[in-house]
């Protein structure tokens, strides 16, 4: 197995006169055939570590301080948009979580599907068109030689967001990035995209990462988990070690926190407190103010992603 | 399950509720078509319980509750609170039975007032309903909020200055203010993440114990109303296909939509997903406008005859609190 993508001690932070740290020492990688699921609640920096790798950070207000973020061997930090546009779409490819508002409203499915083809290859007219058809049919849209026609408002949004992915795959791109896939779709159109997702993965192969906060979808699609809090990796596995045994106590409390899993009406375990706001950042380990078994120790120093086994990493003072 | 109940009285009573939208078209803006976006819903809310009503995005569930409050004007059906038929009532006897019935939204961002701080927006329902003087407000505003818990501390900050999770505990003071009997819960813990979603639902079912509350309890999501409701009503298409106990609901579902919708919910326990085998439905909701022909959902049914394509299937009862909308239940081809 090799290396697609690896992120080297990632720190994001505000720009201003005195920056707040949004992402700090974040390390990971991805292995070619994985599906790892980077989860958390808002505000725990998923979102941030996605738009960092395709270079989509805002222009204004944050910025890369440190850190690699290697695709094979290319360093993507500091690259130009216009040698990251050649990246966006061809080896790595994304599909945003609001299929209502990622698609342009102004041109046509057909339209969309062919602005990728003609900045990445040099297909023609007829080339394109039977390439979008063939994507349309991958992702089990009905008549879709009709459908290259409609515009998106004339589509519900469990077929727009299978546009999104007909355009992500139109490359057949490295990586594939998901940033909360499911999360605006009814649970019957929910199971449809998660179920297209999966037959295409074992079709070609490909590599995901899927950004969510939702644990039942990481617990039934998903091989390796990233858990976040404050910006930071506090826990990451393989699926089974992750639910069965997790180690920190906030992938604990995350899980257990879950309805359904105990007796109807039985009190819920709950977290304590909020997610801290990013300028009020807690000394020491980050989660010690909503920890149960916080002890002086975490509230002083920070502790490390200390690995305990081969692709097992757990940053508490706690559970080592 | 339904220990704490103690007296089986219906608080509330829904009797072919209907609610159609007129659709204007053409030169002289005449009603051209309509949407029915409920249709003949009937159920019964019993005191102290917790009626939770499910569905896709679009089924009818959260104008159900609007038009119980008369947020909608319902076209027609009746609604009883209390034996009373709240839809006789002109504007001003209204206002009373208001105070019995309240509601929470589903976003605590765009349900609180942002120019008003929290004292402002807590005083404003005790005020219209003449509570007192001005200290005896505060008092009940402050006994109401450290129910949520919050407190007193927190009275003179403007929404913008609390998270989600406390917003939406200052949407329930506000729903508590008056002393409710019922209170209809339009998804309230939906936009919330997950570890401050359990915080609210061990608030709501201890608020519930205390102060014997029924709730009409509204959401799309699953796992939620599985941990929180006595009776659950899912609905397809503005109408619903199958009433019954929370417990019979999710361990024996009969309608096909229902063993769909709960097979569709992903799990994070290994040997529950391994026993239930994924229903995947083809298509997408059929738009309200024209609806199928028969049953509603035989468009997506994966069992679906001849007889679906052309008669509406009657309400049938599999026992007395389980009842179905579907022929094949009722034929005896699926059980």
């Amino acid at each position: 197995m090799s290396t697609v993508l690896e992120v080297k001690n990632l720190n994001v932070e505000t720009t201003g006169k005195l920056p707040h740290s949004i992402l700090k020492n974040v390390n990971f990688q991805v292995q070619s055939g994985d599906t790892l699921a980077i989860v958390g609640e808002s505000g725990s920096g998923k979102s941030m570590t996605v738009l960092s790798i395709l270079g989509l950070l805002p222009v204004t207000g944050v910025r890369i301080t440190s850190g690699e973020i290697l695709l094979e061997d290319k360093d993507l930090v500091g690259y130009s948009d216009d040698k990251m546009n050649a990246i966006r779409g061809k080896e790595i490819a994304t599909i945003f979580q609001e299929p209502m508002t990622s698609l342009n409203p102004s041109f046509t499915v057909g339209n969309q599907l062919a602005e990728v083809f003609r900045y990445h290859t040099n297909y023609n007219r007829k080339d394109v068109k039977k390439r979008s058809i063939e994507l349309l049919k991958k992702v089990k849209i009905p008549d879709p030689e009709e459908k290259l026609k409609a515009y998106p408002h004339e589509l519900s949004g469990g077929m727009r967001q299978r546009i999104m992915i007909a355009i992500a795959l139109a490359c057949n791109p490295k990586l594939l990035l998901a940033d909360e896939p499911t999360t605006a779709l009814d649970v019957t159109i929910q199971a449809q995209v998660l179920d297209i997702l999966t037959d295409l993965k074992n079709e070609f192969g490909m590599t995901m990462v899927i950004i969510t906060h939702d644990l039942a979808v990481v617990a039934e699609n998903c091989n390796k988990v990233i858990v976040m809090y404050a910006g930071q990796i506090v826990e990451m596995g393989s699926v089974e070690e992750i639910f069965q045994k997790p180690k920190h106590p906030y992938t604990q409390g995350l899980i257990q926190s879950i309805p359904g899993i105990g007796k109807p009406k039985e009190r819920l375990h709950t977290i304590r407190g909020n997610v801290p706001d990013i300028n009020q950042m807690p000394k020491g380990c980050r989660f010690h103010p909503r920890c149960e078994i916080a002890t002086e120790k975490c509230i002083k120093q920070e502790p490390i992603l200390e690995s305990i086994e081969s692709g097992r990493r757990v940053r508490c003072w706690h559970t080592l | 399950m339904l220990a704490h109940v103690i007296e089986s009285r219906d608080i509330l009573r829904v009797e072919n509720l209907s609610k159609d939208y007129p659709i204007r078209g053409g030169v002289l803006g005449r009603v051209t078509e309509r949407i029915k976006a409920v249709k003949n819903v009937s159920f019964n809310v019993k005191k102290g319980e917790t009626f939770s009503i499910v569905g896709e995005s679009g089924c009818g569930k959260s104008t159900t509750g609007m038009c119980i409050l008369r947020l909608i004007e319902a076209t027609s059906g009746r609604v009883y609170l209390n034996e009373k038929d709240i839809f006789k009532l002109n504007k001003f006897q209204m206002k009373n039975v208001r105070s019995d019935i309240q509601i929470i939204f589903q976003d605590p961002y765009s349900s609180l007032n942002p120019k008003l701080t929290i004292r402002k927006i807590l005083r404003e329902p005790l005020i219209i309903n003449g509570y007192g003087t001005k200290s005896e407000i505060d008092e009940k505003i402050i006994s109401i909020l450290e129910m949520v818990g919050l407190g007193a501390h927190h009275l003179d900050r403007y929404p913008h200055e609390f998270s989600g999770g406390q917003r939406q505990r200052i949407g329930i003071a506000r729903a508590l203010l008056l002393d409710p009997q019922l209170i209809i819960c339009d998804e309230p813990v939906s936009a919330l993440d997950v570890s401050i979603q359990s915080q609210l639902l061990n608030l709501l079912q201890d608020l519930q114990e205390k102060l014997d509350l029924t709730y009409v309890f509204i959401s799309h999501d699953l796992s939620v109303v599985q941990h929180i409701s006595d009776r659950v009503a899912v609905m397809y298409l503005g109408e619903i296909v199958e009433m019954g106990p929370s417990k019979e609901i999710f361990d024996n579902p009969k309608h096909p939509y229902t063993k769909a919708l709960l097979s569709s919910v992903p799990k994070v326990n290994e040997q529950v997903r391994r026993i239930q085998k994924r229903i995947i439905l083809d298509g997408d909701v059929p738009s309200p406008k024209n609806p199928p022909s028969g049953c509603t959902f035989h468009t997506r049914c994966p069992f679906a005859e001849d007889i679906c394509t052309k008669f509406a299937p009657e309400k049938s009862n599999i026992n007395k609190d389980h009842t179905v909308s579907c022929h094949l239940v009722e034929n005896g081809d699926i059980i």
